[in-house]
């Protein structure tokens, strides 16, 4: 057992031929590692623009029902003319997270703004959009409002009344008799009977809100 | 003999990094374990829905439909149907949900192997705790 492993002239041929080994072995791993990275760098750019994109449409919602947004007077109740009138600039005031990106903003189906082609990841909030009316009526002694409001209106032209009562508090008075008219801000949270002094019949008109369940959803692209 | 020694180490031991490059790849290529998105959803319905009952007028007194029905268990007992039927109207009808109360329970049980959203309010009788989850 002499050759092949110690024979002078098959030491430098097995030279020549590792030489050549190594150079294709190098070059079989760089590209492997090339391929490798390629490989990486696309799953976590995948991986990450969910991500970013789902950041983006919770944010992006949590602002838009935040209560001191532009839409929403409380927290998750959106005020209707509001949502009639927002476009795609009022949604990036409110949201600036989608500055620079495409999105579309939904309110149960019907497409509020939306700017570019938003085929990315959808957030869903569920929201009440309030809309607020007017009722007046007549009232001579006393009544207690089926409904609630901020805020009621009284008209004394045809009536002589010295004191009115919410829930017994005594929020308006004059000893020779209540002129004109006058608003007074009153607690929504409470169910509100309103009493009068006096004689003749008072117009009074509140505020209550009226209320729709709606689906506020927010979908972003690139 | 010398053609076997040709076969050198260097192209064995570059195809076995080559495996190991390889190896590695394929836990990139299979997938990502993906972040659980299904929750940060579900937690935005219960937030919402709480939100929604406490700042909802209640069917006869006190603050709102939320402290109406924590208020006391007849309370609760003469709400227990209209609360769930608001519950079920607010969330939609693909998704299930479970009230918790201080005096009682309205909804459906909570399944084990389904992601869900959780949210609490806290009110004067104790805290009312949202659980919602997906049909």
């Amino acid at each position: 057992m002499t050759a092949p492993f110690c024979g002078g002239h098959l030491t430098t041929a097995r030279g020549q031929a590792n030489l050549l080994a190594v150079a294709v072995a190098f070059l079989l791993v760089v590209s492997a590692v090339g391929a490798m990275l390629g490989l990486a760098a696309a799953a976590f750019a995948d991986a990450d623009r969910p991500a970013t994109d789902r950041h983006a449409a919770t944010s992006a919602t949590v602002r838009l029902v935040a209560a001191d947004g532009s839409l929403a007077v409380r927290e998750n109740v959106l005020r209707a003319e509001a949502v009639d009138a927002v476009d795609a600039t009022t949604v990036v005031a409110s949201a600036p997270v989608l500055r620079d990106r495409a999105f579309r903003v939904e309110l149960d189906d019907r497409v509020l703004a939306a700017r570019g082609d938003a085929d990315g990841v959808t957030h869903r909030r569920i929201v009440t959009v309030a809309e607020t009316t007017t009722r007046t009526r007549h009232v001579s002694r006393a009544v207690t409002l089926p409904r609630r409001t901020a805020r009621i209106r009284f008209d004394f032209a045809s009536a002589s009344v010295e004191r009115v009562r919410v829930n017994d508090r005594v929020v308006l008075a004059s000893p020779g008799g209540l002129r004109g008219t006058a608003t007074v801000d009153v607690s929504r949270r409470a169910t509100l009977r309103v009493t009068f002094e006096g004689t003749g019949t008072v117009r009074l008109t509140t505020f209550p809100t009226r209320t729709r369940k709606a689906r506020l959803e927010v979908t972003v692209g690139e | 003999m010398s053609d076997r020694g040709q076969l050198s180490l260097s192209v064995v031991e570059a195809g076995v990094g080559i495996l190991f490059l390889l190896a590695v790849a394929a836990g990139f290529a299979v997938d990502l374990p993906s972040p659980p998105t299904d929750e940060t959803q579900l937690d935005a319905y219960a937030g919402d829905a709480a939100t929604v009952l406490a700042s909802e007028p209640p069917r006869h007194a006190d603050r709102s439909r939320l402290t109406e029905v924590t208020a006391s268990r007849a309370a609760f007992k003469r709400e227990r149907a209209t609360l769930r039927r608001r519950v079920a109207a607010t969330l939609g009808d693909n998704l299930q949900f479970r009230v918790e109360t201080p005096h009682g329970v309205v909804g459906d049980p909570v399944p084990r192997a389904t992601p869900t959203g959780t949210a609490t309010v806290p009110t004067g009788d104790g805290p009312v705790v949202i659980e919602v989850w997906y049909v």
